[in-house]
This record gives C-alpha cells, structure tokens and sequence, in this order.
C-alpha cells in the first residue's frame, strides 16, 4: 500500500490531545472534557484503525480493479496531489452528506456524533464499521478518471488528519479569508451540534466551499449556545453500544416495519418512520419554524 | 500502524491520555442548574416536551417531567451530561430510600432525591411505566 500519513500524524494528535486537556483545566472549562467519554473516543479510534487495517487489502483491490478497466492515468505529477485532494474532497462531501441522509450511511457514521462533548478526542470517535457500509464507493470514481488508487487514499488520509484539529472549542473564529474557504472549528462545531438550525449542515472535509456551493452552509451564531451528540443521545459509556448501536437499531426495525416499508427504514434519513412516530432532522427543524433549504 | 508495535504504543497512548483526564478532575458528574435547564432538555424530545409539573433531584443528578397529557419524561445523567427518556423506552421505578428514587432503563439509569415529592412521583412512574413498578 502506498503512502499513508495517519501514522506520522498520531505523535501529534496525543500531544495536542494533552495540551487541549491541561488548557481546559488551565480556563476552568471542566465541561470540556469527561473521563469516559474521552475514553470511548479514543478507544473508538484504535478500533478503527484495526477495521481500516483489515478492510484496505479489499478496498486496494476494489479500487485496482476500477483502475485496471479505466484508459484514463492521471499518474504521479505533482499537480496529480492538489488536484487529487480536491477531487477526494469533493467526493468526501458527497460522502459525507449521505453518511447524514441515508439511514445505512449513517450506521456507521454516527458513533463519531454520539459524544456530548466537542474536543480533540471526539476527532479521533472514527467508525469501525465503514468498510460495511461501502462508504468506500463514493472515492471509486477519482479512480475511475484516472487517479492511482494509492494516491486516492493518500489524499483521503491527509483530509482526515486535516480534520483532526477542527475538532476543539478552543479556537474561536479564524479569519474572514480562511473561514470563507476552509473548513474551521466553527464551521465544524455547527455540524455536531443538535440544535435544530444546525441540524445536517457544514459536512465539508477541508473545503467549506463545497456547503456553500451545494447550500447545505450554516454559520456559527454568537447568540445560540451549541449543544453537541445525537438526536437520541446515548445513555451509556458502552463501546460496543456506540460502535453498533445503530446497526442493531436498523435490525429491529428491519423485523418490526411491513414489508413495504422495511426499504425506507435503510435508505430513508434517519428519525424516518413508516407511520410517522419519529422525527427526521427536516421535521425537527420545521417544528422549530427553520426553513429547509435542502 | 500497521504491526502489534505501534499499536501497543498507540495503547499505552489512549491509556495515558485517560489517565490525564482523570487526574485532572474531568470526572465530575452532571448537575442540573434548575427548571429552565430540565424544560430545555426535554423540549430536545421528538415532538417536544412542555412541561405542566417537574421535580428535579436535590443533588441537581437527573428530574422528572409531567406534561398536560400525563406523559412523564426522566432526565438521568450520563457522566457530565444529560439524557431525556419517554416511558416508551421501558424502564422501572422503585423506591431506594428517604424520598429516594431509582429509575433505570434500558440504557440510562438516575437516583433521584426528591424527598417529599418522592412518594407522589412515585406513584405518577408506577402508572406511566409500560414496565411496571
């Protein structure tokens, strides 16, 4: 497998995981962080490397395969890099849209949303169970216009590690030149939280132009206090119950809904209900007088 | 990471963060900080929640809502946080003591102290559990 930047970037995560940790304590922000969930986060995390790890051989050779049929070679030039970036994330928006949108997507996105808590550590609150959901489909056609499969997944390493540092209340607002372009902490902190205006909004990777172009953009207000987890937050530190407790929740609902509606309850949003019991994020947003502008 | 090495120091790494966290006190449990803080929690329920009567447990650790319709919401804690349940996720109510209240679900659990309010959410719990008392 080519190159893969996690590794050289996990020294740094922990030590800017201790600094956010002794900040937190330093400014008296003790909400900042709680012991359990710090530690369901990180064991998250060394979950899913081991998951990653034991998928990339299938992914590898999923992505070859594409690669093998295509004429198209883009090759190893080093505007291939920035380009591939780009492309990767743009299809890691598109990615991450449906890992929000479609009930099965959102299985195996949602462990990293489930912590109350917004810091360094909830970055790291990764899937272990993204190879099963085929999340991997979305990054096949960078393969197929001719990016090397290796590079496909280098990029999607670095917009990971990128990702990490957006995870924090402890940086405010950027300036008005980086904010407009980059993906930031307060772009990404309106995309975790709960409130209803905030709801299935800033899914951007690195690039919060993709949002604004696709108008899924909503920014940070001073005058709403951010509420972070799930609609439905979790009522435990059990790591199991976070890494699948979605995938049990669409089983039963699998067993229990009438045939016709068995489909919608794995490809509709999630809170959807043949008979209308639950709330979607539209719903909860409508019920709070906000305009859906999806 | 690929190899035992680097994912056994990646181990001691998770270890020793947690043990940071710990040391430096981010253990602390949730506390509510009174009526507005229960009614804005519950109003996070699907279809909302207003509350017409509530009792929130002495130590701030959880409450117990009431709505015009009789439904009874629990706000139990979860480390420094909240979860709001309905009846509908089945759960039990039982007494555990002077004006004590243990309530436990499937998936959250809250002691509540309600002292003399006790016995009258008690009785509120016991005829809108599913589960029974």
């Amino acid at each position: 497998m080519g190159f893969d930047p996690l590794p050289y970037a996990v020294p740094l995560f922990v030590l800017l995981i201790a600094a956010e940790l002794l900040w937190a304590k330093r400014t008296g922000r003790m909400a900042a962080y709680e012991t359990r969930d710090t530690a369901v986060s990180l064991g998250l995390g060394l979950g899913s490397v081991v998951a990653g790890a034991l998928a990339a051989p299938a992914v590898l050779a999923i992505m070859a395969h594409i690669y093998s049929l295509t004429p198209l070679r883009i090759g190893w030039a080093w505007w291939a890099w920035p380009l591939c970036f780009l492309a990767d994330d743009l299809a890691y928006y598109w990615q991450h849209r449906a890992g929000h949108r479609v009930r099965w997507f959102w299985a195996s996105h949602v462990n990293h949303h489930s912590s109350q808590h917004y810091n360094l550590s909830t970055a790291l609150r990764q899937t272990w169970t993204g190879f099963l959901a085929i999340t991997f489909v979305f990054r096949l056609p960078l393969v197929a216009v001719g990016f090397a499969p290796e590079l496909v997944l280098a990029c999607a390493g670095l917009n990971l590690v990128y990702q990490f540092w957006i995870h924090t209340e402890a940086v405010g607002r950027l300036p008005r030149w980086f904010e407009a372009v980059f993906n930031t902490p307060s772009h990404h902190r309106v995309h975790h939280a709960t409130n209803p205006r905030y709801l299935d909004r800033n899914f951007a990777g690195t690039f919060i132009v993709w949002d604004r172009l696709f108008g899924t953009f909503e920014p940070e207000r001073d005058d709403e206090q951010v509420r972070y987890g799930i609609v439905h937050q979790l009522g435990g530190f059990n790591i199991l119950k976070a890494a699948f407790h979605e995938w049990l929740a669409i089983g039963r609902d699998l067993v229990r809904a009438p045939w016709k509606a068995k489909a919608g309850y794995l490809l509709r949003e999630p809170g959807w209900s043949h008979d209308g019991s639950r709330e979607t994020s539209a719903m909860i947003r409508r019920r709070h007088g906000i305009e859906d502008a999806q | 990471m690929s190899g035992p090495l680097p994912l056994a120091l990646a181990l001691l790494a998770v270890l020793a963060l947690v043990a940071l966290a710990h040391w430096l006190g981010f253990s602390r449990a949730a506390k509510l900080s009174g009526p507005d803080h229960a009614t804005a929690l519950a109003q996070s329920l699907p279809g909302g929640f207003s509350p017409v009567d509530l009792a929130i447990s002495r130590d701030g650790g959880g409450a117990l809502l009431r709505d015009a319709s009789g439904q009874v919401a629990i706000i139990a804690p979860v480390g420094a946080h909240f979860v709001v349940r309905l009846p509908a996720n089945r759960f039990y109510a039982r007494p555990a003591g002077k004006g004590l209240i243990e309530v436990r679900g499937e998936d959250f659990a809250a002691l509540l102290d309600l002292g003399e309010e006790g016995a009258r959410w008690l009785a509120i719990l016991s005829g809108a559990s599913p589960a029974g008392q």
